[in-house]
């Protein structure tokens, strides 16, 4: 029986890539994938610690705010030291990361998402990942997605429930041909105005990593995009509804199909 | 008249309306996606919307906070 010291730096991705639909291509593919991440709070902060792991070769994190107080019970990563310093969270984020994984490469950006800087954030990556906190900026990436035919991951908790869904421009629903617009600021649930568990946190981030995971070490994902989960961690309750397809009329890539 | 409301049977009354049926679960139709028969509908036809006898409707109120 062997010791782990028997183990060296090239076995860190052994347990992962014996999986076999993952494999040693999938990890090669992983290696030379960029995500941008946008927010490192509650999902962003485990989504970051878990595709690090796993060896995305580049990791974007783009994020203004700061550590306190009130994240500790659900954002991983984060210490109490960076609480009481007030440390920016994607500074914070990838010194944790620079621990975890230093074969890879994190990039922390402490800026706001906005229609401005999208595009210099968004260019040069594979994938952009949800970690937001609220919808004007998921509109935003989903309007920029479709505008570039650019992946995205929607995910959203609060309370004890979540969502996520893949969105692959012009193969599945958009968040518009779902939403159409963004609720109004005050009619939006988020942790502040309903709470939010770590657990329910942690499990949707890790649900949406594995999407990633996915997308990012398959060429043909195993399960068809576009399908929403919905979980109620509280309840019990899990709803996954089939790849929803996209609205002939939908505002934003309706008139994109129409204008090909 | 029996619908499905996500996967479950619901009786609602004759000729009810998609916004007539988020009001009577108390949903806010804001944040609501609502797809009838894997048809998704725009929010803004909601009120013209009128429900068939044995519909399957799936309605996924939009989760914020991350």
């Amino acid at each position: 029986m062997m010791t782990p010291r028997e183990y060296n730096r090239q076995d860190r991705y052994l347990r992962q890539v014996t999986f076999s639909p993952l494999g040693e291509i999938g990890q090669r593919r992983l290696a030379s994938a960029r995500v941008l991440l946008i927010g490192a709070g509650g999902l962003g902060s485990w989504v970051s610690e878990l595709l690090a792991r796993a060896g995305v070769g580049f990791i974007r994190i783009v994020d203004d705010d700061s550590v306190d107080w009130t994240n500790m019970h659900r954002q991983a990563m984060y210490s109490e030291a960076d609480a009481e310093a007030g440390k920016p969270k994607a500074v914070a984020a990838a010194q944790r990361i620079a621990l975890i994984n230093s074969e890879i490469t994190v990039e922390a950006n402490v800026t706001r998402l906005a229609a401005g800087n999208i595009a210099s954030l968004a260019g040069d990556v594979d994938v952009i990942l949800d970690g937001m906190d609220n919808f004007t900026s998921r509109f935003l990436v989903n309007d920029y997605a479709v505008s570039t035919s650019l992946p995205w991951i929607f995910a959203g908790v609060v309370g004890a429930q979540g969502q996520v869904m893949t969105i692959i421009p012009s193969v599945t629903a958009c968040l518009r041909c779902m939403y159409d617009a963004p609720p109004p600021p005050e009619k939006e649930l988020n942790a502040a105005n309903t709470g939010v568990l770590g657990p329910a946190v942690a499990t949707m981030a890790s649900i949406e990593a594995l999407e990633a995971v996915k997308l990012l070490s398959a060429p043909q994902p195993p399960t068809s995009p576009g399908a929403i989960l919905v979980l109620d961690l509280w309840n019990g309750s899990a709803r996954r509804i089939e790849s929803l397809s996209p609205r002939e009329d939908c505002p934003c890539c309706g008139q994109r199909r129409d204008g090909r | 008249m029996k619908i499905r409301v996500n996967g479950e049977s619901r009786s609602v009354e004759d000729g009810m309306t998609v916004a007539a049926l988020l009001a009577e679960l108390d949903l806010e139709p804001l944040r609501c996606a609502v797809e009838r028969n894997r048809q998704l509908i725009p929010r803004a036809r909601h009120s013209e919307t009128v429900l068939n006898e044995a519909d399957e409707l799936e309605i996924v109120s939009l989760v914020g906070g991350g």
